[in-house]
Parts: C-alpha cells; structure tokens; sequence
C-alpha cells in the first residue's frame, strides 16, 4: 500500500508531474530547436583547400584517414585535400592564404597547422573533429570485432561505418533529449529528498512507524514506492522526446533498453541517496543538493557540451554517465553502460544499507 | 474489570532531563481514561512510549498483557493511534486516506472496503467520502482524523486531544463518538487541555506534572484530594436573628467543619462524606425560617487541577 501510495502522492501532485516531465520535454523542445537554427552558417566559408601528410604507422589510422580524405575528395564540392609535398612549401601556401591549413594524420591524433582566416580555420576543425569522431567509432569496433578491421576497406565495413553510424543526421535534439534526461535523473531527488520530510509535514511518520511494520520493512517501502514513478518519467520523457521531437537515441532494442536500464539505475542512485542523505540532515537537504546537483550538471556539459573544456568534468560523476549514454547512442559501445550500472548497483545498495539503519535508530517524537 | 494498560515505574531521561520520571498507573479494560497535565508535564512522551514511538529507558508498559518493548509489532496490532495533529495524506481522498492506514494493519479487500466505510459512517463523514481534506472543514479533518486511526478496530485507541480547534457540534459528535467505542468495549487513553471534556467522558483521570504521576482516581477521588468539605449557601425568606443560637444547634450535627451567617445566607462547611444538610435544613424550619434557596459549591475541575499542579506558567 505504501508503494502505491507513493506512486498516487507523485501522479496526484500537479507541480511534480509539471516539473519532472512536462518541463523536460519543454526544454528538449526549445534547447534542442534553439541551437539547431544556432548551427545555421550566416556566412560562405567558400571552397575550402588544405593539405595533409600521413605521419602514422598505425594502419587503422592510415586506412581510416584515406577513407576519410577520399571521401571528402569524392564530393570536391566545397572542400579539397592534396598530399603535401614538403612541410616548408605548406607553410608558404598557408601563409600567403592560398591553403587553410595542413592538416598531420599522427599516432597520437590529427594535429592541424592553420593559417589567419578564423572561419576557415573553424571550419577545417570542424571537419577534423568529424574524423576523429569516426576514428573513435573504428577504435569501438577494433575493440568489439577487431576481424573488420582488417578489412576496413571491404565494402561490408564501409557500410557499416556509413549506414549505421554517420549518415545519420544527427542533431542538438539528440544531445539533448539524453542531457535533459540526466538533468531530470537529478532533479527526482527533489522529490526523494522530502520522502520522509513530507510524512512528517504531513504529520503521518507516527501513524506509519506506530502500525505494525518493521522500520526496514517501512523504509524499503518508501523506496521501491519511488521506482514506479521513475519508471514512468523516463518511460514517458523518452517516448515522447522520440515521438514529437524525433530525437534519436541508441539504435536498435537492445540498446535502448540498455540506455533506458541506465538511466533508470541512475535514477535509483539519485533516490536512494537523497532519502538516506535526508535521515542524516536536518531540515530540507534539497536547498544544499539541489544547487550541487547544478553545478555537477553544468560542469559535466550537460547544459552546453563546450563547459567540459574547463576541465572539471571528469570530476564530475555524472560525466560518466552522460559519456557511458552517450557512447552507446552514438557509437553503440556497450561496455562503458553496463560499467556503470553495475557500479551505480554497488552504490544502491550501499544507500539503501546506510539509511536503514539510521531509520531504524532514529526515535520519533510526537 | 481487569487491567488492559499497565505503566510500571516508566523513565524516560533526554540527556539530563527527565520527561518521564518513576511513572506507574493502570488502564482498566473499556474505560476511558484521562491522563492530564501541564504542558512539558510527560504526557506526550508517556503516550509516545505506550504506543511504541519511542523506548522508555527504564520500567515496562504492558499493553493486554504484551510487553510493548519486547514484542513491539503484537501491541502495535492492538493500538490504533488518533494524533494530535491532523495526520491525513493531502492528495488521497477520505475514502483511501482511511483504507491506507486500515491497511497498514493488515487489512485487505472487501473487509478493508466495509471497515473504511464503517469508520467514516462512525464519525459522521459518509458523504464526503470522495472529498479531499483540503476541501474539509476542521472538525471534518478531525473527524477524518479519528476514522483512519479505529478503522482496523483496535483494542485500545490513544487519543491526543481530539478535539482541538473544533467547533461545538464536530465536539460533540467526537464526544459520542467516544462514548459509542467505549460502550462497544473499547479501552481509551484520552488526553485534553479541555478539562471539563475529560470531567465528561473518562471514566478515571491521572494527573501528570515534571513527568511524576500527581493523583490518579475518579473525579469525586480527584476532589477529595483537594478539598475535604462542601458549602452550602442556605438562603431564608427572613433576616436570623438569633444567629447564635442557630450557629450552636447546626454545630452540633456531624461533619460541620464552619458557618458563617450574614443576614439572610447562612454558609455551611460540611467535610465530604457526611451528610448533614437535611438536618441541617429542618433545624431552620423548626425555627420558623423559610428557606428559599440552597445552593452546593463543589470545587470545579479546573480549580482540582490548578490545586494538584500549581499556578505556574509553563
């Protein structure tokens, strides 16, 4: 009864079906709209020429960039590479504006010599971070099926890479409707937070620890009670951000109920730590966590990917979650969720066990 | 009737306080029972102790013969609690506010269903079973209040001021209300600040001050421990003269503790326990007096509680 109490309280509350759902799905809405018009050019970077040189011995690498800089020669529209002849000649050509830059394939990555023009250079860039984008998704698939990498070429494996991973039109709508997510995994707390503040300001915590359930009992009650309702946002929040917005997330259903477990899990370690946190403090821990949980938020990059050049993200753990999320929608890399979930799973229970015990300690008074 | 609460030399220390101090009464089985106090007096912890909320640190209470320390979820099954506070969930309706808690204590189905439905037929709130206690008024939300702590049928019931905030009718029907459970063999421990409610319906009273157990007893036990005797304020058609000598007759009687005469009213002190007023009165009528009026001053509750637990703020 009292998880279904629990689930009623949730649905039964306008402000929280506002706040944790129809507010997220707002914000997937006009995030991911506002910066998809923001990625609209308002000016002509024109045809773009550059240089580049092969300077690694790694032959993923190699086969993946002449791949890369075949396939940007096949469309020549706007964009054209030559081999460079020597280092020194590059230079001149770039300095007198005639190249945008000479672009070095290393071991180590892609190392890129620009030239004055901001735009062009951004631009040259921008295209560069697409290739390490696909060398990321070839160093996923030596890990996964190293036997394709060997025939990188195969036309089997170029459509792979082509079909499933990058012909897809990916938008700011996708990073957000996974962002938004973990923005609403966060904000549940809220809602977990008051657990048992509200049956105190309800004044019903006496009548629940004077009927006869044992306080674990009246505990894990409470918890699971919250599950339904995390169920439900996520449910409903991925489904509807699919449905109206055509966000994209992982491909195929394996996936996506891994996205979904992963999500969930975090969501459970979001509500079993604020309802043990919330034995532990006095009054509302929400007004200390809740600007905490921004914080954790913004310095991840949840709000604006670029924040994560600052460098905290990696201190942030919700930083893991977003890459582990992001790794599986993008690249289809599984092993960075499960990872996650099973440590999320070790942190749940070690919550649960710390705020049973102090709820069964605590001594009510009237 | 055989005892069905027993306190026995209950303490309760908050550090260096003692809230409850070597506190020991009985509860006889269907009688309502008032336990009274000032407050910070230890009511509320005595109570919060009884009903498991809290563990005393030393001495037992034994609740139908289960130690409620010992066996925690046996008297717990017993008990159905009616707070102070309106303890009621803002977004379930009377109806499942009542079958929640009905069942916490194990009920189920149809049997939840008609108990639900018999509680708040109880306290008057049938027809407003869909209604949220937002929408209720104050003696509703009490009225609820109550309904979801006897919906499972407890044998003991502790009521912590009921009826507070109420208006007059709402009081009158939780009076009833009371009086019905106690009829239907109910035991109650009942707490007030209302002093002449308590006088009304329990049946013994226990007064409580800095957590000791003051008196305990009937109110006409409660009485006694004050005062010892009555007035009486005899009122004639004529003004005594021979005050005297009907001072010396009246003195002679049994009992007679004072008399003051002043004119037509004539005071008489008689100790509790004799009973001299109609003799009394025939010696005036021998003297040709006519009486017109006789009234009997028994101390009122209020002045028996202030008399047992002082005058002091709190």
């Amino acid at each position: 009864m009292i998880i279904i109490n629990e689930f009623r309280a949730f649905f039964r509350d306008r402000i929280s079906v506002i706040f944790l759902i129809a507010f997220p799905l707002i914000l997937i809405y006009l995030l991911g709209n506002i910066l998809n018009s923001l990625e609209t050019a308002d000016s002509t970077v024109g045809t773009l020429k550059a240089e580049y040189v092969m300077e690694t011995d790694d032959p993923a690498i190699l086969a993946v960039a002449e791949q890369f800089i075949a396939a940007i020669n096949e469309e020549g529209d706007s964009f054209y590479f030559t081999k460079m002849e020597t280092e020194a000649q590059s230079r001149e050509r770039i300095s007198n504006e005639e190249i945008a830059g000479l672009v070095r394939f290393q071991n180590d990555g892609v190392h890129i010599l620009q030239g004055n023009d901001a735009l062009q250079n951004r631009t040259l860039a921008a295209v560069m971070n697409g290739f390490m984008q696909s060398e990321k998704a070839i160093a996923g698939i030596q890990n996964t099926d190293p036997a394709k990498i060997m025939n990188l070429t195969s036309a089997e494996h170029k459509e792979y890479i082509k079909d499933v991973e990058f012909n897809k039109n990916r938008s700011m709508l996708d990073y957000y409707g996974v962002c938004m997510l973990l923005m609403i995994i966060c904000f549940s707390s809220v809602q977990a937070f008051g657990a048992f503040g509200d049956e105190r300001n309800n004044k019903t915590i006496n009548r629940l620890i004077a009927a006869p359930l044992n306080r674990t009992n009246l505990y894990l009650q409470k918890l699971i009670g919250m599950m339904p309702s995390a169920v439900v946002q996520i449910a409903v929040i991925m489904s509807a951000s699919v449905l109206l917005f055509h966000v994209r997330y992982a491909t195929g259903v394996f996936n996506n109920v891994l996205l979904f477990m992963l999500f969930f899990m975090t969501m459970l370690v979001m509500l079993s730590g604020a309802v043990s946190i919330s034995l532990f403090v006095k009054g509302n821990p929400a007004i200390v966590f809740m600007p905490l949980m921004w914080l954790m938020l913004f310095f991840s990059g949840a709000f604006a990917q670029p924040i994560v050049k600052i460098g905290l993200a990696p201190y942030m753990p919700i930083t893991y979650v977003k890459n582990a999320a992001f790794s599986l929608t993008i690249f289809g890399e599984r092993e960075g969720a499960f990872q996650v979930i099973a440590i999320e799973a070790v942190i749940i229970v070690i919550f649960t066990i710390m705020g049973v015990i102090r709820f069964n300690r605590m001594q009510e008074t009237r | 009737m055989k005892e069905f609460v027993t306190v026995k030399n209950l303490t309760k220390n908050y550090g260096e306080f003692t809230a409850v101090d070597d506190l020991s009464f009985e509860v006889e089985e269907g009688e309502v029972f008032g336990l009274l106090g000032p407050n910070g007096a230890g009511k509320s912890t005595t109570l919060s102790i009884i009903t498991t909320l809290l563990s005393g640190d030393k001495g037992k209470v034994m609740v139908a013969g289960v130690d409620v320390k010992k066996d925690k979820m046996e008297a717990k099954k017993l008990m159905g609690i009616v707070p102070q506070e309106i303890a009621l969930y803002p977004h379930l309706t009377a109806i499942e506010n009542v079958k929640f808690f009905a069942s916490l204590y194990g009920l189920r189905g149809k049997k939840l269903e008609e108990e639900a439905r018999r509680a708040l037929d109880f306290v008057g709130l049938s027809e407003h079973n869909k209604e949220k206690p937002k929408k209720m008024s104050g003696g509703m939300q009490r009225r609820l209040n109550i309904a979801c702590g006897i919906a499972h049928r407890p044998r003991l019931i502790v009521m912590d001021e009921p009826t507070v905030g109420v208006d007059a009718q709402s009081r009158e029907h939780i009076l009833n209300s009371i009086r019905t459970l106690k009829e239907h063999g109910t035991t109650i421990i009942y707490t007030s600040h209302y002093l002449q409610e308590v006088e009304e319906i329990c049946d013994r009273i226990a007064i409580m001050d800095h957590g000791k157990l003051v008196a305990a007893g009937t109110k006409d036990e409660l009485v006694g421990l004050v005062t010892d005797y009555k007035s009486f304020y005899i009122t004639t058609a004529q003004k005594v003269e021979d005050f005297d000598e009907l001072k010396q007759a009246i003195s002679f009687l049994p009992g007679i503790k004072n008399i003051t005469i002043k004119e037509d009213t004539t005071r008489v002190d008689i100790n509790n326990g004799e009973d001299s007023l109609s003799k009394i009165l025939s010696i005036f009528m021998k003297r040709g007096l006519t009486i017109t009026n006789v009234n009997g001053e028994v101390p009122n509750f209020d002045t028996v509680f202030l008399a047992l637990t002082g005058h002091e703020l709190r």
